[in-house]
């Protein structure tokens, strides 16, 4: 009996997975019925009903595009817990950016404004040493909230950038947005990247 | 309050004038998404701030802040896909300089 009650390793990881799964489920449901009431603004039966079909319609469609997995043969993933925790962190991160979103517009308010146009547009490209998914894809976003640049594209950790100015890349040469990212998502603390200048498509690397 | 409103609202406009002159002026299309993806984000940010001030602490105030938060979300992520799209079909882009000089 007892040996029949004791769970094997690849059993115990898919109840894991299961557990996981059930969090990252409810936690959308919550989310998505927060805001139907948000918006909606009435409480009566009828607009409840309609909002739970609605958003577990919209849950069971999209919920396994929420939820990440980790390929097989890839390092253990990290727990829903540890996954909330960089959400959390994410609350921290904000206000930098926001101060950063700040200076990029007075930049190009300033660049567009003046009456020569002072701009010298460039294309850089580098690789971070960022390892998770989640702190590479805010660094491309933050790329392109802040001064002067706008992420491009970004394949298996390789950026390519579009600057105004090339002075604007200065941040990222140094590595200093990278690192910021890296100490709030808790990721790896890189060199400062190799970055390269690309004055037309062809220079740009494949 | 309304002062503080009015202020958050006058520097929106402000921005979003700047973001569809940058869409006039500037040269060619990368250049212009910085203009639209920037100037635009911190536009609407700004103007959805200044309403929901305006406003007072009402539902329609927490709808306004959603709404900030999915421009917010929305606006870099298009941005990035349009550009990304015009470098992988192959669109050149404008420079002061030539290349190799």
């Amino acid at each position: 009996m007892r040996e029949e009650r004791r769970t094997s390793e690849p059993q115990k990881a898919s109840q894991r997975y299961g557990y996981r799964r059930l969090i990252s489920v409810a936690f959308q449901f919550a989310l998505l019925f927060g805001i139907w009431l948000i918006f909606s603004g009435r409480f009566g039966l009828k607009y409840l009903v309609m909002g739970l079909i609605c958003v577990s319609l919209v849950t069971f469609l999209t919920n396994d595009l929420l939820y990440y997995r980790a390929r097989p043969g890839g390092k253990a993933e990290s727990g829903v817990l540890v996954e909330f925790m960089s959400w959390w962190r994410l609350l921290l991160y904000v206000p930098w950016l926001f101060l950063a979103i700040v200076k990029a517009n007075l930049q190009v308010a300033y660049l567009v404004l003046h009456p020569r146009m002072p701009i010298d547009p460039v294309f850089l490209q580098f690789r971070t040493g960022l390892r998770k998914r989640l702190s590479q894809v805010t660094l491309a976003n933050s790329i392109t909230l802040t001064p002067g640049t706008v992420s491009v594209n970004l394949e298996e950790g390789r950026y390519t950038v579009h600057a105004l100015v090339p002075r604007s890349g200065q941040d990222l040469v140094e590595g200093r947005m990278q690192n910021k990212v890296a100490e709030i998502f808790l990721d790896e603390q890189a060199e400062p990247p190799q970055v390269r200048f690309a004055h037309s498509l062809e220079e740009l690397e494949p | 309050m309304t002062i503080l409103a009015a202020i958050f609202i006058l520097s929106g406009v402000f921005f979003m004038t700047v973001s569809c002159l940058g869409l006039i002026r500037l040269p060619d299309f990368y250049s212009r998404t910085h203009a639209v993806g920037k100037s635009e984000t911190l536009g609407a940010i700004l103007l959805l701030i200044g309403l929901a001030l305006h406003n007072g602490f009402v539902l329609g105030s927490l709808k306004l802040l959603i709404i900030l938060v999915f421009v917010a979300i929305a606006n870099p992520t298009a941005t990035h896909a349009i550009c990304r799209a015009a470098l992988r079909s192959g669109l050149q882009l404008w420079t002061r300089s030539k290349p190799g000089s």
